[in-house]
């Protein structure tokens, strides 16, 4: 069993400890203090306290960590990169560092011996300062239930009684790489993939891996290796690959993040001939408990980590108690079942977030920032599970949004709520289905139900506009090339058998582009010479014809195919 | 378009379970993933899967070989391609 070091004293540890591998290569304890002196020298050159970190390479990452430790500064951290989380973010704190725009980075022109021989002198090796492991260390973003990101604050004290906690669960084996799916940017990550293998001088691999190939591939390079991943990864292994034939010992797997089915557990755990451990806990708390599947008619139930205890107050909520636990926050929002032995099961959270893939989103965000723009008056963002558990957007759009999804059709209007939601949240929990709607589906009390907007997700989206291809046009001409789409809200109903467009649509859309392409002044008066010679079915290809008279102030149409003529007539206005 | 693409495209839609998108409107060349069809790290995940299912082909590569590969529907097509004749 390894020796656990402080987070703060880690220096203690033995010089040539592998702290990681990146590129094949073996980094050590003493190339990192390099690495971490570079960065706090540069860091040095600015002042301010709290400074957003994001980089993917985890080696760098806890570098810059451990420079604004050394420097007596806190890190801010982000769960991803989104340009607006960023901005948001450096916003509220005095900078950014490691990848992102503007964000303080290493000058690599200079190699690191020359560095080290410079800046690093042994005397300044030897002065480090002591990291105060009462302070802030690092501040959490994940997602809140008002939809504003919630912070978090950790010590490094915390952390050290956390790993303490886990190993005395789960012993750290000597000679192990850790090799991992999840990023360091969130909790389970940071914990798991780097602060748990450092402060027990096992090392980490710097790549992640993002295929279970990837797993596979990594694992080849290890004699002993330690996984640590998610359901995203363990529910989506490759089997066809000869696990079994990988030299490599898999010692443990952890998932985290969400609750894994139990065949999945059992499959993952049969494939690499390891332990899986699932890992219960949330940003608020730190970890909490833990369950390993058996193969028996039962869910395994969870078992809470040493040094961690439950209070429910009278509302049955429950607290969570230990040394590593926010206290501005230590209640869990999800309801448990809890039994006479302490052992628990899951039951559901009991606020607006959702997990999608492991990842926590709040759903009033996304609609939040979906009705900040002037198409959409009001947004449900709401879970469904498909395939996969996936967001599903029902909106009710302006006049503005109205006119855009008769001009762009819905590909259009989607694609530009879509980017507006990518620079605020990752792509995996952007909306995969849209519902545009007159009405949202309220019941008799006045309330929209959950039930209801799934229920308008599962029917195909009722369309109320051609799917335009092309639009030619001047200033009294213009052709636009459609297809009929087959979910068209007027086919509905009409002749299900051989459903065709009805000739009030059709005329309505005339009117309708007429009045978006040409300088009209009048209103809709009549129609005149109006014929109706060949059914339009779903699926044709036609050519909606629209001439203009300004003087006459009428509108001549004609909807043609490669059949001829399907209907034509006049439309006057005054 | 080759039947192959097409295949794929098919695939695509159907075990990604893809709504607002038909295969012709898909283009051979264009990128799956952040730009051309928006697909994120877990559809790339379940591509993976249907090849493994469909065609047999494991990618014990790296992540940077595997990226190449999910680039557009023609690297895909390739990839299936150079799978078959072997």
């Amino acid at each position: 069993m390894l020796h656990q070091y402080s987070l703060a004293n880690w220096m203690d540890t033995r010089p040539s400890t592998a702290v990681a591998i990146r590129a094949g290569v073996t980094l050590t304890a003493d190339e990192f203090i390099v690495n971490v002196c570079q960065w706090k020298h540069t860091l040095s050159q600015h002042s301010g306290q709290r400074w957003v970190v994001y980089h993917s390479d985890p080696y760098e990452f806890l570098s810059i960590l451990y420079a604004l430790w050394y420097l007596g500064r806190t890190a801010c951290i982000p769960g991803d990169n989104r340009p607006a989380t960023i901005t948001r973010l450096i916003s509220e704190a005095d900078g950014g560092v490691g990848e992102m725009d503007a964000g303080i980075t290493l000058d690599l022109s200079k190699p690191n011996t020359d560095f080290a021989h410079t800046y690093c002198t042994n005397a300044e090796l030897a002065n480090l300062p002591p990291i105060d492991s009462q302070r802030v260390a690092i501040e959490l973003y994940t997602s809140g239930s008002s939809g504003k990101p919630k912070s978090f604050a950790k010590t490094l004290a915390q952390f050290d009684s956390e790993l303490h906690s886990l190993h005395t669960q789960f012993p750290v084996a000597e000679g192990a790489t850790v090799l991992s799916t999840v990023s360091h940017q969130h909790l389970y990550g940071l914990t798991f993939r780097l602060l748990r293998p450092f402060s027990y001088g096992q090392p980490f691999l710097c790549e992640l891996c993002e295929y279970t190939e990837d797993i596979y591939h990594f694992a080849q390079q290890q004699s002993q290796y330690v996984l640590v991943s998610s359901p995203s990864h363990i529910t989506r292994v490759n089997e066809l690959l000869s696990w079994s034939s990988l030299e490599a010992d898999c010692l443990n797997i952890f998932s985290a993040a969400a609750p894994l089915n139990k065949a999945d557990a059992l499959c993952m755990s049969k494939l690499l001939d390891a332990p899986l451990w699932e890992i219960y806990g949330s940003s608020e708390t730190g970890v909490i408990a833990w369950r390993k599947q058996v193969n028996n008619n039962q869910d395994a139930r969870w078992r809470r980590l040493p040094n961690v205890t439950f209070e429910i107050d009278n509302q049955g909520k429950v607290k969570v108690c230990s040394l590593f636990v926010d206290k501005h926050s230590p209640f869990l929002s999800d309801t448990l079942n809890i039994h006479s032995d302490g052992s628990f099961e899951l039951q559901g959270r009991s606020d607006n977030i959702v997990k999608i893939e492991g990842k926590r989103v709040s759903l009033n965000a996304i609609a939040q920032v979906l009705m900040s723009h002037e198409w959409v008056l009001e947004a449900k963002a709401f879970a469904i599970t498909r395939k996969r558990t996936e967001v599903a957007s029902v909106i009710m759009l302006s006049k503005e949004g109205e006119k855009q999804l008769m001009l762009a059709g819905r590909a259009g209007v989607i694609k530009t709520l879509r980017t507006l939601l990518l620079s605020n949240f990752e792509t995996i929990v952007v909306p995969r289905r849209w519902r545009f709607v007159d009405t949202m589906p309220y019941n008799q009390q006045s309330k929209v139900t959950l039930t209801a907007l799934q229920a308008l997700v599962e029917q195909p989206a009722l369309l109320k506009w051609p799917a335009i291809k092309h639009i030619s046009k001047d200033t009294l001409n213009v052709t636009i090339s459609c297809t009929i789409p087959r979910d068209l809200v007027y086919l509905d109903g009409h002749f299900d058998q051989a459903p065709i467009l009805p000739g009030v649509a059709q005329v309505h859309w005339a009117q309708k582009y007429a009045d978006e392409y040409f300088d009209i002044s009048g209103k809709f008066s009549h129609l005149e010479v109006v014929k109706f010679a060949n059914v339009i079915q779903p699926d044709e290809d036609i050519d909606l014809l629209l001439a203009f008279s300004p003087e006459k102030q009428k509108v001549t149409f004609s909807y043609r195919s490669e059949k001829g003529v399907h209907s034509s007539g006049r439309i006057c206005f005054a | 378009m080759t039947a192959l693409q097409n295949e794929l495209k098919l695939m695509i839609i159907e075990c990604l379970d893809l709504e607002d998108i038909d295969a012709t409107e898909i283009d051979d060349a264009d990128p799956l993933f952040v730009d051309g069809l928006g697909l994120d790290s877990i559809d790339a995940l379940e591509i993976g899967l249907a090849l493994q299912k469909r065609y047999g082909i494991k990618l014990d590569s790296n992540s940077d070989e595997t990226r190449a590969h999910f680039a557009s529907i023609n690297a895909l097509a390739d990839l299936v391609k150079n799978h078959k004749s072997i």
